[in-house]
């Protein structure tokens, strides 16, 4: 099945070894090449080609370009942060490194024209020059020329090339407001998944047998596929995951016949990769020392379930204060926090339905005496009012656990919010065992 | 017919018809004679004038002498002078330039004014008389005869320096000498004697009239003809001619003032001698002043001594040798003294006179006063004719060290320049004496009109060559540019040299020739390559700005429509501007008035754009250019700036300095040049006029830039004139900040936009003749355009389109040649109907339906905006009614962005697609129509 | 060497093919210029005299070649240059100078532009000399030295004319403009845009000097015509080496294009835009398919090729999600329909989330929060959801404003292909509120 990229302007066997550089992407290499068509004739001035992140989009284009030796340059948008190094870039590939003095410093894009033109009429090369751009959107964020100047590149230079932009992002989110010379769109499609499992069979490992590795990758895409299709994420935790499924292998604990067993073994460590390493939450290396340590498989945590902040006590308690203020309305605080208020019916206090949460929206404003109200309310000793407790305030604004409102210059009446989650505040009153949860108004 | 002879070439032997005078005014102890006989030798015949005959008067331009009515003949207290009193005509040519506008038709060559004016006295020295002459009083209304012959003149009118008017007949008839001619001044002691002596062996060598200059008249009346046919050739002549008459005039009384200046040429000395004062460190104005007080003294004791002077007898044959005075020079010239004459001609070569007066002028100013210079011990006998005076004498010593300076100075512009303003001072003053009633007003104007005999010499020669030109080249007809002028002038004198002096004179003259547009003060734009050639220090040396020039030639317009097209353009310059003379002539006076008492000024002038703003003010430049060529007022730079053409306000300085002096600098250095030139005085300062156009482009934060261009007119020494010019009629109020404001001041002038009867008379002067457009279409043109904008660039612009258009459509077998309406109408609507609706009704089939839904959301929303999302909802709808598939969502944006991208729609940024609000760039009425006629 | 035994079985066709390959790629990439531009030729008569004009008579002009994108305004006067060239008269006396507003996007790079195209002497090798104001300076200066009937005319070409309008006080265009306007070196100034109320865009100064002459490109062509052309573009030229194949070729173009299919694709497209810049789009994906092998252009190329110019690029995105993602989707759809297109944040959208795992989910087994923020995260990346508030300065990231940029039923569509969708998640798509 591989080989099947036909085209008469090229060899057979180099086509033949991109055909094998790119699994499952044989039709759209064979659209590509076909596009392309033979190396002098001309190719549509710019192509546009969007598919989700590790499709293949570059690895196809590179491959092509490479193994039928066309002339080429590509720029990952991301490294330029100057056009100069665009064009420096461009010319640098295209052109050999000497006629990069040519351009100017810091060249406009006419320059890069003028320089290109000046060049082609030197070289003599017929054959279509490919220019590809990687990350394309960012191109959005340069000047409002480039762009639109990039795609009808071919007819501004008056020469046989091609643009080929590369995006994670639909087309419609470039045109310019003036509109543009259109260029051809391409998609490139997910893997399936057997698309997946046949290209990530082809990394096995050597000293064991590819039905092994098979098995071993069917059960990552088993937990993993549903949350994650990307192809270079998948193969990263394969490699992360491999040994620590092989392990029971090595200690001749079971058969590599009985997958069961294997699997009951790994599916607890990448569902607990899943929090971590998945998120970065944990380095790679930092879970390859955890596997080998087996014990303590429980200490590590993702920094998502850290309720260990160590703050000082006041500052625990100012900080649950300023959650209370933020997620309870004003008006319920007498009922919270007033001590000896004498009986009050529990009705008084049943809650009028509202649509949505507090949770739901998000943190509301609070004054600063608010604040204090509470704090004085909450902490159980008497505290007085000293500067120590504002300077913590300033604190916990600096460590971004409350974040402060408005600007620094109203001095007088300063609104803060509170910019912790639940879970972590719920850590936190823990620990100075306070149960928040009965003080939240969405919670009675 | 041969040229009037002056007594220049021929001599006249004037004697009275009657030796006993007719009456004797005892208190003016004049005689006052009835007839005069004039003899041409040469000719036989006497010619005798009496009161009442109209005869020509000797001017200064031989092909249009004066012409004017004796009144009386009478000889001055000194008894040795014929003077007569005369009722002027003024002819044509001899109005001033930018009066012209005035007489509503095209003049009769032949035909002359009756001149009320008081700006010059009507009594001349009888020796001025050339000979009688014809002229016919014709009602207004009447057509002027055919065949005129040349000794008759016709006039209708009457002109008092102001406006025409009908003539009646009365003026015409003979009138009674008018009771008390106007008294004359007492004249100094020591005068006759050693004139007599000296001017007695001056006639024994006098010279016969030598040939070439005969035939030279001779030649010049054909040439004459060929020039009147010239457009500009003629305009520059006439206002020249006028102003010399006047002048000469002037000079007539002066001389019986001066005592002693016989000739023009010695009365120019006069003047020279007078101007050599500044030049010893003294400004203009100062000098002036000076001239005046003591004229003013001189006056005063005239006036008393009037009635105590005894009456004298009159002596006979001194006209004579007085007059052999004035022709001793060509002999000089002629046979006797080339070698000086030619030496001296260099020396003096950038002097006013050297240059461009033909040898006639020679033989009355330059030679008798070079003579003068260069052989001053060598008593020739031209010598004495001005030995005569104390001032003379005083005179003369300066204007050795004058004429040795003159040597030395480049340009002779500046020297001649300077040397006029002492003149002035003499002359106004007399002109104050003789009309005491006279407006204020009028004085610039007759300072001015006695200032010119130099020049108005210079000029007359410059005609004659200018026709000569036309008659080498035929086909050109444009003015010879100064260069063409002196070089050809100089070619004439040649013929009058002998043989021998010609080749060396013509080096230096060449020589001089090449520096002449070396003046950058002159006019800047006549040479660019002096602006460019510093143009950066980086750029190479030989950098002068050019388009490189075709190799094949333009073709001509071949039939009548190219011809339209080609007049139609905006750019071809009429030569006036119609339907702005009150605008001309406020900036006209505005400038002039600041240039002739040497202060300074602002103007703010503004205007929608095509209105002719920048154009008559460049007119009105033009016309001062030429008038201070023709020494009608000082000379003064021109400079033009536009905001528009400079990359930065600063920029303003920079481009001022550059063109003032040649110089180049930072604009900040420049700032502060200017700032010194502009506030400390120099010497001969000549003022400078600059324009600003596109003002509101000058404007900064600071205003720093407009600010100073108003502060600097203030300056004592400044004399800048500056106008500004800018689209706005309240740009002051709206940008200026106050300090800004006061200084620009309230000269305003705003330019109304064209009626469209102007904007026809436009249309119609442009063509001038060729018939190329039916009435009504001129006429819908102009008003459609008056309606519109009244920009006269649009109108032009418009008819030149309907021309085309009648020329495509000349194929057709219906088409007169001329344009018509139908051919103006599609003009009209290819350039004003918005193409929106079209536009709609050519979009593709989504697009339109796209269109539609729009129009459906609003209505739903009643909202004149929506977002994408809910349009494409309306019109997937839609799709379904019109039974098409509907399309995609990334299809529907791309059709949305098409039509945002021409406009029809206004989007918002593509990043937020379906999110993205739309509004229609068009009324919803004009889409519906377009849609409705696109279905049926 | 299988490929040597290849060209040898089929050597003529493989020769032709690649021949017609070269011929028709440079026909849609725009490189060959048409013989006569259809449907504009009385726009062709009157540019082609406006120009003649200035470069004969020496007459100033300008004029905007005004149309929408790909309505072939630079074929138009590419044509008009070509044909006014080939007068020794014009071709010996006119300069060129040729501006792009893409490229040239000030005042002082177009100045040097100029100058250095006009060869002006202030240019040495290709380096311009002189600061912005000298250039202007110089240039002015040169032109105002010319005269009508002595110096050679310029036309100065401007496309994108509109982003000239945007430079900095319209400085450039006012000054040829004005030169236009005025009797010195003859110039044409030739303005291509796409925008219709361009002028509106100049400045009343400019705008007065400029000659209100556009010549608009607005194509109303019939689609019987643009069938013709259509077949014109594909078909192959009488100078085709091989004529036997060219027949045969241009024989197979005209049946292909009677064919029903065809007939409704090409119907569609020409719904869609007249131009024939897109049309070429079309048909060079389709030329693409013609191979030795498929030696003809059936009309499977060409719906397989308006099939991939059609699709819905978001549908193709949304393909790819995971099924997390598909979930937190459908669980904006949600919150969408119940306030209708107010922003959402992603607690709402967890909540949503989680209410649905609560109810029925066999499928798929809860996932903790920073997962989802992931995939939240993930959606935001690839714009299908855009944050509402401009800065998220100080505002915790599951609480930031977002909404949703896709349609409802672009979501449902996206379902029914999603691979082995779960059918709960299906039906909870489908399910009214939440």
């Amino acid at each position: 099945m591989p080989g099947q990229i036909q085209h008469p302007g090229y060899e057979e066997e180099k086509l033949l070894r991109v055909s094998k550089l790119l699994p499952c992407r044989d039709v759209q290499a064979g659209r590509l090449l076909a596009l392309m068509g033979e190396p002098e004739q001309y190719s549509y001035p710019s192509i546009f080609i969007y598919g989700h992140r590790a499709t293949g989009k570059s690895h196809v284009l590179h491959t092509l370009l490479n193994e039928l030796e066309l002339p080429y340059a590509t720029v990952s948008c991301v490294e330029c942060l100057s056009l100069g190094l665009l064009f420096q870039k461009i010319i640098l590939s295209l052109f050999g490194s000497d006629c990069v003095p040519l351009l100017p410093r810091s060249p406009s894009l006419s320059d890069f024209v003028r320089v290109y033109k000046q060049l082609c009429v030197q070289s003599t090369a017929k054959q279509t020059k490919y220019i590809v751009l990687d990350r394309a959107d960012l191109l959005r964020d340069m000047e409002a020329n480039i762009l639109p100047a990039f795609l009808r590149l071919q007819e501004l230079v008056e020469d046989n090339v091609t643009v080929v932009l590369l995006s994670e992002i639909v087309w419609e989110k470039f045109r310019p407001n003036t509109g543009c010379f259109e260029p051809l769109l391409l998609h490139f499609p997910d893997y399936s998944k057997d698309e997946l499992q046949q290209i990530m069979c082809e990394d096995s490992h050597p000293s064991y047998t590819s039905e092994l590795y098979s098995a071993f990758i069917n059960i990552l895409l088993g937990v993993f596929y549903s949350v994650c299709r990307d192809l270079r994420e998948l193969r990263h935790l394969a490699a992360l995951n491999f040994f620590k499924f092989i392990e029971p292998l090595e200690k001749d604990e079971v058969k590599e016949s009985d997958i069961h067993r294997l699997w009951r073994n790994i599916e607890p460590h990448l569902k607990k990769a899943m929090q971590t390493v998945y998120l970065r939450e944990v380095s790679s290396v930092q879970w390859e020392q955890q596997q080998m340590a087996e014990k303590e498989a429980g200490a590590l945590r993702g920094l998502s379930a850290h309720a260990h902040v160590e703050l000082p006590y006041y500052s625990k308690f100012l900080l649950i204060a300023a959650y209370l203020a933020s997620y309870n309305p004003a008006r319920t605080d007498k009922r919270f926090f007033v001590k000896h208020h004498g009986k009050i019916k529990k009705n008084n206090f049943l809650k009028k339905h509202e649509k949505t949460s507090n949770h739901l929206l998000g943190p509301k404003p609070f004054p600063l005496d608010r604040l204090l109200a509470v704090f004085y309310s909450v902490v159980d000793s008497r505290v007085a009012p000293t500067a120590s407790v504002f300077s913590q305030i300033s604190s916990l604004v600096t460590l971004q656990l409350l974040s402060q409102l408005g600007h620094d210059d109203q001095l007088d009446a300063p609104k803060y919010k509170c910019a912790v989650s639940l879970d972590f505040i719920q850590a936190i009153s823990r620990t100075v065992s306070f149960d928040i949860v009965k003080y939240l108004y969405d919670f009675l | 017919m041969v040229g009037y002879f002056t007594r220049l070439r021929v001599r006249r032997v004037y004697r009275w018809g009657r030796r006993q005078p007719t009456s004797f005014h005892r208190k003016l102890n004049t005689f006052y004679f009835d007839s005069l006989t004039i003899s041409v030798d040469g000719q036989p015949g006497i010619t005798t004038v009496n009161p009442g005959d109209y005869v020509l008067i000797e001017g200064d331009d031989d092909d249009y002498p004066f012409v004017a009515k004796i009144l009386e003949f009478f000889n001055d207290e000194t008894h040795n002078q014929k003077m007569a009193q005369v009722q002027w005509f003024i002819r044509w040519c001899e109005l001033p330039h930018k009066n012209k506008k005035l007489l509503g038709r095209s003049p009769h060559p032949h035909e002359v004014f009756y001149y009320l004016g008081h700006s010059c006295d009507n009594e001349i020295n009888a020796e001025s008389i050339l000979s009688t002459v014809q002229v016919q009083h014709i009602p207004a209304s009447a057509p002027f005869p055919e065949s005129p012959t040349r000794d008759t003149l016709y006039v209708k009118l009457s002109w008092d320096t102001k406006t025409f008017k009908e003539l009646d007949p009365a003026l015409m008839q003979d009138t009674l000498v008018p009771a008390s001619p106007p008294p004359r001044p007492k004249p100094f002691p020591h005068c006759s004697p050693p004139t007599a002596s000296l001017l007695s062996r001056a006639g024994r060598s006098l010279p016969t009239p030598d040939p070439m200059v005969m035939r030279r008249a001779g030649s010049a009346v054909p040439a004459r003809v060929t020039m009147s046919a010239g457009k500009m050739g003629t305009n520059e002549a006439e206002s020249v001619h006028s102003a010399a008459k006047l002048s000469a005039s002037k000079t007539l009384s002066a001389k019986r003032r001066g005592r002693t200046a016989v000739t023009p040429g010695v009365r120019k000395k006069l003047q020279l001698s007078l101007s050599a004062s500044p030049e010893k460190g003294m400004t203009g104005e100062e000098v002036l002043c000076e001239l005046l007080d003591e004229e003013v003294e001189s006056e005063k004791v005239l006036a008393i001594k009037l009635n105590s002077s005894p009456p004298r007898s009159l002596q006979h044959g001194y006209s004579l040798c007085n007059m052999s005075s004035g022709r001793k020079p060509p002999s000089l010239l002629g046979q006797v003294s080339l070698t000086p004459y030619s030496i001296n001609l260099d020396r003096l070569s950038p002097s006013a006179l050297g240059e461009q007066d033909s040898s006639r002028d020679m033989m009355l100013g330059v030679a008798p006063l070079l003579l003068e210079d260069e052989v001053f011990e060598a008593a020739l006998p031209t010598d004495t004719g001005f030995a005569n005076t104390p001032k003379k004498r005083q005179a003369t010593p300066r204007r050795k060290y004058f004429t040795g300076q003159k040597a030395t100075t480049p340009s002779r512009r500046k020297d001649s320049s300077v040397m006029r303003e002492p003149a002035l001072g003499v002359l106004a003053e007399e002109d104050a004496e003789n009309s005491p009633m006279q407006p204020v007003a009028m004085t610039p104007r007759s300072k001015r009109k006695s200032a010119q005999l130099v020049a108005s010499r210079i000029r007359k020669q410059l005609d004659l060559l200018d026709s000569t030109q036309d008659l080498s080249d035929e086909d050109d007809c444009y003015v010879p540019s100064k260069k063409q002028l002196q070089s050809s002038s100089e070619e004439e004198m040649e013929e009058e040299e002998a043989a021998e002096c010609e080749e060396t004179r013509v080096r230096k003259t060449r020589g001089r020739i090449i520096k002449a547009p070396a003046t950058p003060a002159r006019t800047p734009r006549k040479t660019p390559s002096k602006k460019a050639t510093p143009s950066t220090p980086r750029t190479p040396r030989d950098a002068i700005p050019s388009i490189p020039s075709r190799t094949l030639p333009a073709r001509q317009p071949g039939n009548i429509l190219e011809e339209a097209r080609a007049r139609l353009h905006v750019s071809s310059v009429p030569e006036s501007l119609p339907c702005r003379e009150q605008e001309f002539q406020d900036i006209y006076n505005f400038v002039e008035s600041k240039v002739m008492d040497g202060t300074g000024g602002c103007m703010y002038i503004s205007g929608v754009p095509g209105t002719g703003k920048t154009a008559t003010v460049h007119e009105v430049i033009r016309c001062l250019q030429h008038a201070s060529d023709i020494d009608e007022i000082p000379t003064f730079r021109f400079i033009e700036i536009n905001g528009m053409k400079m990359t930065d306000p600063h920029q303003a300085y920079v481009q001022i300095l550059q063109k003032l002096t040649d110089q180049k600098a930072t604009a900040d250095h420049a700032a502060a040049l200017l700032e010194k030139r502009f506030s400390n005085s120099a010497p001969r300062k000549e003022t400078t006029v600059l324009l600003v156009d596109e003002l509101d482009l000058l404007w900064t934060r600071k205003q720093n830039v407009m600010y100073n261009l108003f502060d600097w007119p203030t300056r004592r020494h400044a004399r800048l004139v500056v106008l500004t010019i800018a689209n706005t009629m309240d740009l002051p109020e709206r940008i200026m900040i106050n300090r800004v404001a006061s200084r620009l001041g309230l000269t305003r002038m705003s330019f109304q936009p064209y009626s469209f009867k102007q904007l026809q008379q436009i249309i119609t002067s442009r063509l001038n003749k060729v018939k190329a457009f039916e009435e009504d279409a001129l006429q819908l043109v102009s008003r459609k355009v008056a309606a519109l904008s009244g920009d006269a660039r649009r109108c032009l612009d418009i008819c030149r389109r309907a021309t085309e258009i009648c020329e495509h459509s000349a194929s057709l077998p219906s088409s007169t040649g001329l344009v018509g309406m139908s051919h103006v109408m599609e003009a009209l609507d290819e350039m004003f109907s918005s193409s929106y609706i079209t536009a709609i009704r050519c979009a593709s089939v989504q697009e339109q339906l796209f269109l539609r839904a729009i129009l459906a959301e609003f209505r739903r929303l009643g909202l004149e905006e929506a977002t994408f999302q809910q349009v494409f909802v309306q019109h997937q709808a839609l799709c379904r009614v019109e039974g098409l598939q509907p399309i995609s969502t990334s299809e529907g944006l791309a059709v949305c962005q098409r039509l945002g991208a021409c406009r029809l729609l206004l989007l918002e940024s593509s990043r937020l697609d379906v999110l993205q609000r739309v509004r229609l760039n068009v009324s919803q009425d004009d889409v519906l129509y377009a849609l409705k006629v696109d279905r049926d | 060497m299988s490929k040597r035994k290849a060209k040898k079985t089929h050597m003529t066709v493989g020769a032709c093919i690649s021949q017609v390959q070269t011929i028709l790629r440079e026909r849609f990439c725009h490189q060959m210029l048409p013989e006569k531009p259809v449907g504009m030729e009385s726009q062709y008569k009157h540019l082609l005299e406006l120009l003649k004009r200035t470069a004969v008579h020496g007459e100033s002009n300008s004029v905007l070649i005004v149309g929408p994108r790909g309505s072939g305004k630079t074929m138009l006067l590419k044509c008009v240059l070509r044909e006014l060239l080939e007068v020794t008269e014009v071709k010996k006396n006119v300069l060129q100078v040729h501006l792009h507003g893409l490229l040239q996007t000030d005042d002082r790079i177009a100045l040097k532009e100029i100058t250095r195209q006009l060869n002006l002497e202030n240019v040495v090798g290709d380096k311009v000399f002189g600061s912005f104001a000298e250039n202007l300076a110089f240039l002015l200066e040169a032109l105002k030295k010319g005269d009508r009937s002595n110096s050679r005319p310029v036309f100065f070409i401007l496309d994108e004319f509109d982003l000239f309008a945007h430079h900095k006080n319209q400085t450039l265009l006012y000054n040829l403009l004005d030169v236009s306007q005025s009797a010195q070196a003859p110039i044409a100034v030739i303005g291509l845009t796409c925008r219709l109320d361009v002028l509106e865009l100049l400045e009343k100064r400019v705008k007065s000097r400029f000659s209100h002459r556009q010549i608009q490109l607005l194509s109303s062509l019939s689609f019987g015509k643009y069938l013709d052309n259509v077949i014109s573009q594909l078909g192959l030229p009488q100078d085709f080496p091989d004529t036997k194949f060219s027949e045969e070729w241009n024989d197979s173009i005209k049946r292909l294009c009677e064919d029903k299919a065809v007939m409704a694709v090409l119907q569609k497209q020409y719904n869609s835009s007249k131009d024939f810049r897109s049309l070429h789009m079309l048909l060079i994906l389709t030329l693409s398919q013609v191979s030795v092998s498929n030696p003809s252009i059936k009309p499977a190329d060409l719906l397989e090729a308006s099939r991939v110019c059609g699709a819905d690029s978001k549908a193709n995105m949304l393909h790819g999600l995971s099924i997390l993602e598909l979930c937190l989707i459908i669980a904006m759809k949600h919150l969408n329909d119940i306030y209708d297109g107010e922003p959402f944040n992603f607690q709402m959208v967890y909540n949503e989330f989680k209410k649905f795992l609560q109810r029925k989910s066999h499928s798929i087994y809860n996932f903790d929060k920073p997962v989802i923020m992931k995939a939240f995260e993930h959606l935001q990346q690839l714009e299908l959801i855009r944050s509402m508030e401009g800065s998220t300065a100080n505002i915790q990231k599951d609480y930031q404003l977002m909404k949703l940029m896709l349609d409802h039923n672009q979501v449902m569509e996206c379902l029914q292909k999603y691979p082995q969708c779960p059918t709960d998640v299906k039906q909870w798509a489908m399910s009214a509120f939440g």
